[in-house]
């Protein structure tokens, strides 16, 4: 058992530009070392760079800015819960722009393999906000073939939806897990809905699960068919409302952003503690 | 020689190196070999030349795409038959789209594709887009080739069992010189098809048939329906009345299912299919349901499993199968 606890847990967080990635990174370490919540950390780390500038922007009440496209930095916590059972955690930083490549390349690099192979929980950002509708045959219909011919017959390429471009991420990201680590477990899949303030107030009300099947149904059908009891999905926002780049947000640098963002836990209940989140991305919860 | 291996069957930049499974391509023993001596790779680090690259390219699949998927699965291959414009592509095209909306196929759910750029190409033509336009897919290109354009899907019932599909996207020329002549050089992949297949789906366009076309049109399906049935044995056959939202008169539709059924044929089923909805949705679910039939015949025709008589579900040995 003592063993176990100790086991080294690897969180591999996936999430394209703008998901909100950099942003849950910066608010969960702030938790964590209030030391008020679930888990807090045990030992302040030795390199907080990748985190320096959200740290920061947060304090003064701004949103921080873009990753670096090329930046590949992991930041290790030693963290403890409320118990006292030790958990060791990894939380790699990156620009969101080479998740997009991973799909449009159709490989991965040395620094995604060697996250992919020590992984033991994945957690996917996608914001529900920027899910785009599809409109097709299925939920439109077609127009009568006389309109049809008359309609404008300039041809746009194809652009992949958004459950196509996930399920071939997720696939993509299997196959190396798989091949690199001698098939060893699949990881945990923790699908965060990010930016969860800024969805339709009908959606609010709604278990997370059920805003994704909604927003992306061939997506949900994917994970729900590979990842059955492995999976969750949570609504996560990370400041609770939306930071400006150059303004700042008095009333958020006076309360501190400790008191900023919370997540919906899978069962639909919300959850100001965002430390939480790791008994989730633990299988814990 | 394959692109930059020496070994055949090898493209280690698209799919990943075949052979010795090298993630740094200029390690491998076959890899572009004229271009090894000149040094010219030595300025990169090796970290810069590592990639997991995937045995999938995401477009339909042609012969050698196939050896990964059946290297570890069984797959089940539909054969979609029909002649041009019958509306193959528009059917497997409204059948993802109702995948991508969330529907199901029977009792199996959606579980992933290894060709989803293939299919999200030709559902794009029956896509809202920005523009404002929508159209049907156009003709698929008919050229030489012997085996046509193969798209996966991946389908998942509640025990967790896996089905690989694939469905052959060939082009209507391909059936018309085969109905006309089963040698013809131009009909080697509608041959290579009624091979393969461990089902059929027959396409009679109700557009054609209910128009001045219909005598051209009966013909064509009737000789088509009866190249398939030649050597059919068990493997299912469903006749699907495309473009149903065109009314097509009783008397036509009777001439042609008695046609086809004048000699035996051991699973054989008609859907009336539409890219249009129809009333309460039924082309649309007709689509799915053809799909689910096709599989549960496959099903019936496996042989059951010798019943245990001595199960007994307190033995732990007997009940760990």
């Amino acid at each position: 058992m003592k063993m176990d606890q100790q086991k080294s847990e690897h969180i591999l967080i996936i999430g394209g530009p703008d998901a909100g990635k950099t942003h849950f990174g910066g608010q969960l370490y702030g938790r964590l070392q209030s030391r008020l919540g679930s888990y807090k950390i045990t030992s302040p780390p030795e390199n907080l760079t990748v985190f320096k500038e959200v740290l920061e922007n947060l304090n003064e009440g701004r949103s921080a800015g873009h990753t670096n496209v090329s930046a590949n930095e992991v930041l290790e916590l030693d963290l403890a819960d409320s118990e006292g059972g030790k958990t060791s955690l990894r939380f790699p930083d990156y620009g969101g722009e080479q998740v997009s490549a991973i799909v449009i390349d159709r490989r991965v690099n040395k620094a995604w393999a060697d996250q992919l192979k020590a992984s033991t929980s994945w957690m996917l950002f996608i914001r529900p906000d920027s899910l785009p509708l599809i409109e097709d045959v299925v939920n439109r219909g077609l127009p009568e073939q006389e309109i049809l011919e008359q309609r404008n017959k300039e041809e746009l390429p194809m652009k992949l939806s958004a459950s196509a471009f996930y399920t071939e991420l997720l696939q993509i990201l299997l196959y190396a897990q798989k091949t690199l680590s001698s098939y060893a477990d699949q990881p945990r899949l923790v699908v965060a809905l990010s930016c969860w303030d800024l969805i339709e107030e009908v959606d609010k009300n709604k278990m997370p699960a059920e805003v994704l099947k909604e927003k992306a149904p061939a997506l949900s059908a994917f994970i729900e068919s590979t990842w059955r009891q492995n999976h969750v999905v949570i609504g996560l926002s990370s400041t609770e409302r939306t930071l400006s780049l150059t303004d700042a947000d008095m009333e958020f640098v006076k309360r501190g952003p400790e008191e900023f963002g919370y997540l919906i836990t899978p069962q639909g209940e919300p959850e100001r503690d965002l430390t939480v989140s790791i008994k989730i991305l633990l299988g814990k919860s | 020689m394959a692109g930059n291996c020496v070994k055949e069957n090898c493209y280690p930049e698209e799919t990943g190196c075949n052979y010795e499974g090298c993630e740094v391509l200029t390690e491998c023993p076959h890899y572009k070999p004229d271009l090894k001596t000149g040094g010219e790779n030595s300025q990169q680090s090796e970290a810069d030349e590592f990639f997991i690259r995937v045995p999938w390219t995401g477009n339909a699949m042609g012969l050698k795409d196939l050896e990964y998927l059946t290297s570890m699965n069984k797959v089940t291959i539909v054969g979609i038959t029909g002649v041009a414009s019958a509306g193959k592509t528009t059917f497997l095209a409204t059948l993802y789209c109702l995948l991508r909306q969330g529907a199901t196929v029977g009792k199996y759910c959606y579980a992933g594709s290894l060709t989803l750029s293939g299919w999200e190409n030709i559902a794009w033509y029956l896509s809202w887009k920005t523009n404002n336009s929508i159209q049907f897919p156009p003709h698929t290109t008919s050229n030489a080739g012997r085996v046509p354009g193969l798209l996966h899907l991946r389908l998942q019932d509640d025990n967790n069992e896996q089905r690989d599909l694939i469905f052959t996207d060939a082009p209507g020329e391909w059936f018309d010189h085969w109905a006309f002549n089963e040698k013809d050089a131009n009909a080697a992949g509608a041959l290579w098809v009624h091979e393969v297949a461990d089902a059929f789906l027959l396409f009679a366009d109700c557009d054609m048939l209910a128009g001045a076309q219909l005598g051209k049109a009966r013909k064509q399906t009737r000789m088509v329906a009866d190249r398939i049935k030649r050597g059919l044995i068990d493997r299912p056959f469903g006749l699907i009345w495309s473009k149903s939202d065109v009314a097509l008169d009783s008397d036509t539709k009777a001439q042609i299912s008695a046609f086809i059924t004048n000699s035996p044929v051991k699973h054989y089923k008609e859907f009336e299919t539409s890219v249009r909805e129809g009333k309460g949705g039924e082309f649309h679910t007709n689509v799915c349901d053809s799909i689910a039939w096709l599989l549960s015949m496959i099903d019936g025709n496996r042989n059951k499993l010798p019943a245990i008589a001595s199960h007994e579900p307190e033995d732990l040995f007997l009940s760990k199968r």
